[in-house]
């Protein structure tokens, strides 16, 4: 037997050491490559970033070549990105880089752009660790988005917009669960199916009700929290930056960050979770021991309807303070890709929002620099292209719960 | 399973086939009048189609200005009008060819990306009566002698609005002692968007020399959050007046606005409606121009194979409310600045965005 | 029949059964990948690849004579389309990306490098177009034959039967051939295909590449047939069909019967939807769009869930057997 401070050394030494920990190394030198050459460094020099980009190059070959294939060609991707983002940025003018790199407001811009895949990835986590897909996702934030605003607008309050703008997504996955489940539908017709119908059904309300001036100005929308000790933190730059990044964040930030832990516990550490993945793993052995599956997988689908219309609602009432049609723009299907990058947990979800997040508020800032204003749609790619990468080098297999997708036939 | 599902797909084409001739037997009845009236001489009502691009009629821009215009044709002209909305780009052609085929008096195309749909039907039909917005007769592929273009001068709004925007930020700035900075956000880098923006730069230049510009693009017409984190991104560098060029998107430029305490600007229509943080807006009256093409449709004066210039002069292009907040010296010199455009004293106002 | 009406009805078929050609074609480019266990909502990126690629083929080689040009057009953007698909499948067979992730990505990634080619200032844009973002058209010999209707005013293309034969293509290579018994293999159970000796990784990487030449080819026809020219619009809004494709695939079973019944569904529902065929006075001009995204959603929904009648049918009886004792007596005269 090997004591238990043993057994840790050794499990640390095994993963950290040699080949993998070396190309870890390898991809953050790639990543600090390009930082070096960005504020509040600025680095001119084209030979720093290089050098150093080359360095990470050569660790993730070598660590590829010992047999650690995925962080070893994470390490040479993080090196090319480094070198390529390095040279753009030496050759760039200075007071055009300022311009682009605020990182204190990039960070808010990340946590707006995150919070909503936050809210509707971690209701896909419930759906889907119960066993049902739920491609309906963005339907169910368009819901929460439009009636969101119509709940705020008639009630004169945006706790009333919050209340009936989850109600809205809970119903419209209801109505998902009751096809998905109880007439086995096939899930991700179902999901489809949902998608059109809310697209077609927030549309149709929102010009019969609010026409072509659209939703009033005074629209009661989720107040930001500000908090203004951040701004005394000493030293005199990390309480500004403090103060930027997250002193004038909107309260559904916070509530996103909430739900994470919360979100954490109820699947991994309560009996509750326990019945959503066992019935989503084995129904047919839950069912036995007594558990209602059709139950549970009503109940967790229908909730993940309601958080995911949260993030529609941050979107109406918390950010742009209006709705317009088709507003969610895609972002359900990331949510769905945060949530199968972060396999299915609620912080590898958030971490994968934080990422597509980061990326997508920084792309549009680099048609800023000079020369570069032609290639703004090519930089929108950016978040797609660096999540590929992600994937491919870093994050790799994902396993999803053994049931999803298959309907539960009751004996 | 897979047979139940065969008859059951089988069914649902069934009712599908059914539904689709039902509503085709409803709709002839529907669009042609009980008389006769394609060639029943004096007295007849004119029959007005229009045709969106993909932007759908509640595009916030020039699909649902245009839309108005007609509307306003059928209540103060007394036609008959028809709107059908491209749902995807294979709708173009069917829509106007389906039009023509009914015998309409004047099919009006909304939009530079159905200038070949345009061109193509109205080549087939030689006899009836287009108009195109946003293109010019004489850039279609075979310059058919039966379209009418309709175009507009944005650049000379765009100059009106920066115009004001640069005299208000030269003032605040020589207040606050610091870099005068405005910002203008497009949706995409199509030439009416880039008009209005070289037009307010230009503008804002004239007024103040020493101004900074700054312009992005958020690449989307529809999502409001993409335009908002742009807007708020100019106005962390500065920006203290924001000009949106985005149609849907850009309410989250004037939003933005609102948050920060900035001046907004709207366009296309007068969207002062949306608060009083609306500076101004820019105007391209697309209902105009259609409502007098449909007019001179009807006064017999219409002329094909050739284009209509809205500018400033013709009251084609122009400013909206301005905000009770500027002072009234301010208004007088954007007014004189508007009569030096129409009478030609200030020209070359710049298209492209430099 | 009057002519009118016998135009109207030649018209909207023809509409229809071009964007059943479309929709054929991207629902098996879902079914395909399907049949292997995977899960391709990558169709609008591989269709997106299919058409820039088919119509720069279409642009470039004008010396050429049809028959030719329009086979290297066709061949080039099906490949394309199964590089990009087959980046997924290599993705998911060496590292074991999960294809929804990677075709997601892979989607959006090719709508935005294409909107950069098409889009001013980009490689492919028309220099004569001024800043209009738009491309130059495809050469006269590589537009596909119209058979029926005008051939200036989008009637119906060639491009259906090679939607057909991509159809009796498909069951070929599912049915008859090693390739697809494997992907099928692989897809009914991965864990006892490897036991039985055959690569599944490799499977993967060629059920996606196959899946992504289907979409390609959709793009190229649909450019070849009836767009001749891309516009930044364009570029973003056609491809959206492909997900159509995905509801197509499904609701067909995957087969090919299915498939080709669901496409016409589809296409017939999305072409009698539009404005030019709903009466404006039912239907108001600003509200027909979205009612019929309701309608839409709708009847897939409902074409979905074929257990429906049989529950319906099970509740009525519950409820009848059931009401002597479950309704109170005093509710009893109302019916």
């Amino acid at each position: 037997m090997i004591a238990p401070a043993e057994t840790l050394v050794q499990l640390r030494r095994s993963r950290w050491a040699g080949p993998r920990g070396v190309a870890v190394f390898g991809i953050a030198l790639g990543i600090v490559a390009f930082w070096l050459a960005l504020p509040p460094v600025t680095e001119r020099r084209v030979v720093v970033p290089v050098v150093i980009g080359a360095a990470a190059i050569l660790l993730g070959l070598w660590a590829a070549y010992r047999g650690e294939l995925r962080p070893g060609w994470g390490a040479v991707a993080a090196g090319i990105l480094g070198i390529v983002g390095g040279i753009f940025a030496t050759r760039a003018a200075v007071p055009h880089l300022d311009a682009v790199i605020t990182w204190s407001a990039l960070t808010a811009a990340t946590l707006r752009f995150a919070t909503p895949l936050t809210f509707a990835a971690i209701g896909g986590m419930f759906s889907e660790r119960s066993g049902v897909v739920n491609i309906g996702l963005e339907g169910m934030m368009l819901m929460g988005a439009f009636f969101g605003a119509w709940g705020a607008d008639r009630t004169s309050s945006w706790v009333g917009g919050l209340v009936i703008g989850a109600a809205a997504g809970a119903a419209l996955a209801f109505v998902h669960a009751f096809f998905s489940i109880q007439l086995r539908a096939d899930q991700i017709v179902s999901g489809t199916a949902v998608n059109f119908l809310a697209l077609g059904i927030t549309g149709y309300l929102f010009q019969d009700i609010y026409g072509n001036n659209g939703t009033p100005d005074n629209l009661p929308g989720v107040p930001d929290v500000h908090f203004g000790f951040l701004s005394h933190v000493p030293p005199q730059g990390l309480g500004t930056f403090l103060d930027d990044a997250f002193g004038g964040l909107n309260l559904m930030v916070w509530l996103s960050l909430a739900l994470l832990v919360v979100s954490y516990v109820v699947m991994f550490k309560t009996p509750i979770g326990l019945r959503i993945r066992s019935v989503g793993e084995h129904p047919r052995a839950a069912d036995t021991v007594g558990i209602s599956v059709y139950g549970v997988r009503y109940a967790a689908v229908t909730t993940s309807g309601a958080l995911a219309a949260l993030g529609g609602v941050f979107l109406s009432l918390g950010f742009v303070h209006s709705f317009s049609e088709n507003m969610t723009a895609g972002r359900g299907f990331i949510a769905l890709a945060a949530l199968i990058f972060g396999r299915w947990r609620p912080f590898g979800a958030f971490g994968a929002a934080l990422l597509f997040g980061f990326a997508s508020a920084f792309a549009p800032r680099l048609e800023n620099v000079e020369g570069w204003a032609n290639y703004g749609t090519l930089f929108q790619a950016l978040p797609y292209v660096l999540t590929l990468i992600a994937v491919a080098g870093v994050i790799g297999r994902s396993i999803p719960p053994a049931a999803v997708g298959r309907p539960y036939v009751k004996q | 399973m897979t047979t139940r599902l065969c008859g059951a797909l089988a069914c649902a084409l069934l009712l599908v086939g059914a539904a689709g001739c039902g509503g085709g037997g409803k709709k002839s009845a529907g669009i042609t009048p009980p008389v006769s009236t394609t060639t029943g001489g004096g007295g007849t009502q004119l029959k007005v189609g229009l045709v969106t691009d993909v932007g759908g009629l509640n595009d916030r821009s020039f699909n649902h200005l245009a839309y108005l215009g007609l509307q306003r044709a059928q209540s103060r002209l007394g036609v008959s009008g028809r709107v059908l909305e491209s749902r995807q780009p294979s709708d173009y052609i069917p829509n106007l060819s389906s039009l023509a085929r009914q015998h309409y008096d004047l099919i009006v195309a909304v939009g530079a990306l159905m200038a070949d749909a345009t061109d193509a039907v109205a080549t087939e039909f030689p006899k009836t009566r287009f108009a195109i917005v946003d293109f010019s007769q004489a850039a279609l592929k075979h310059s058919p002698k039966n379209v009418h273009g309709l175009v507009f001068k944005e650049q000379e709004a765009g100059y009106l609005v920066g115009y004001l925007a640069g005299l208000l930020e030269k003032d605040k700035a020589a207040e606050a002692g610091k870099a005068n900075t405005i910002g203008s956000v497009g949706g995409q880098k199509l030439p009416p968007v880039d008009h209005y923006i070289a037009g307010y730069q230009a503008g804002a230049k004239a007024a103040d020399p020493g101004i900074t510009l700054v312009n992005g693009y958020s690449q989307d017409f529809v999502d409001p959050a993409k335009c908002k984190e742009l807007a708020l991104a100019q106005i962390g560098q500065g920006s203290d007046i924001e000009f949106q060029v985005a149609g849907g998107c850009g309410l989250g430029v004037l939003d933005a606005a609102r948050t920060k305490g900035v001046w907004g600007i709207g366009v296309d229509a007068d969207q002062s409606y949306l608060g009083p943080h609306v500076l101004t807006s820019a105007l391209k009256k697309v209902d105009l121009a259609v409502f007098r093409t449909i007019r001179q449709v009807k006064a017999g004066t219409f002329r094909g194979g050739a284009d209509t210039l809205f500018d400033l002069k013709g009251d084609g292009v122009g400013i909206g409310r301005i905000s009770p907040k500027v002072p009234a010296a301010y208004r007088a010199k954007v007014l004189q600045v508007a009569k030096d455009i129409a009478s030609g004293k200030i020209a070359n106002i710049p298209e492209t965005v430099g | 029949m009057h002519g009118a009406e016998r135009f109207s009805a030649a018209l909207n078929l023809q509409q229809t059964l071009i964007l059943a050609v479309t929709l054929i074609l991207t629902g098996l480019a879902v079914a395909f990948a399907f049949r292997c266990g995977l899960f391709n909502i990558g169709g609008q990126g591989q269709y997106i690849v299919g058409s820039v690629v088919g119509l720069q083929m279409g642009v470039w080689f004008s010396s050429l004579s049809p028959v030719p040009h329009v086979l290297l057009a066709i061949v080039a953007a099906s490949l394309a389309g199964a590089i990009w698909g087959g980046i997924a499948g290599l993705l998911r067979a060496t590292v074991g990306a999960h294809e929804v992730i990677t075709t997601i990505m892979l989607n959006w990634t090719a709508l935005w490098i294409a909107s950069y080619l098409v889009g001013f200032g980009g490689p492919l844009q028309d220099p004569r177009a001024g800043a209009v973002p738009v491309t130059k058209e495809v050469s006269p010999g590589a537009k596909l034959h119209v058979f029926w209707g005008s051939a200036v005013l989008q009637g119906l293309h060639i491009g259906f039967f090679i939607a057909l034969a991509a159809l009796v293509v498909y069951w070929l290579v599912l049915a008859r051939t090693t390739v697809g018994y494997e992907v099928r293999a692989v897809g009914f159970n991965a864990e006892a295909a490897r036991y039985g000796g055959i690569d599944v990784a490799r499977n993967y990487f060629l059920a996606m590449a196959i899946s992504g030449l289907f979409a390609g080819l959709a793009g190229a026809i649909d450019v070849l047939g009836w767009q001749f020219r891309l516009d930044l619009t364009t570029v973003q809004t056609a491809s959206q069909i492909a997900f159509m494709g995905i509801a197509v695939a499904l609701l067909g079973r995957n087969t090919p019967i299915g498939i080709f019944l669901a496409s016409i569904l589809f296409a017939a529902l999305l072409n009698g939807t539009s404005t030019r065929n709903l009466d404006p006075s039912i239907f108001k001009p600003e509200l027909a769009g979205n009612l019929t995204r309701i309608i839409q959603g709708l009847v897939v929904l409902f074409v979905g869930a074929d257990l429906l009648i049989i529950y319906l049918w099970r509740l009525r009886r519950k409820l009848k057997l059931g009401r002597p004792k479950a309704v109170p007596p005093r509710e009893v005269p109302q019916e």
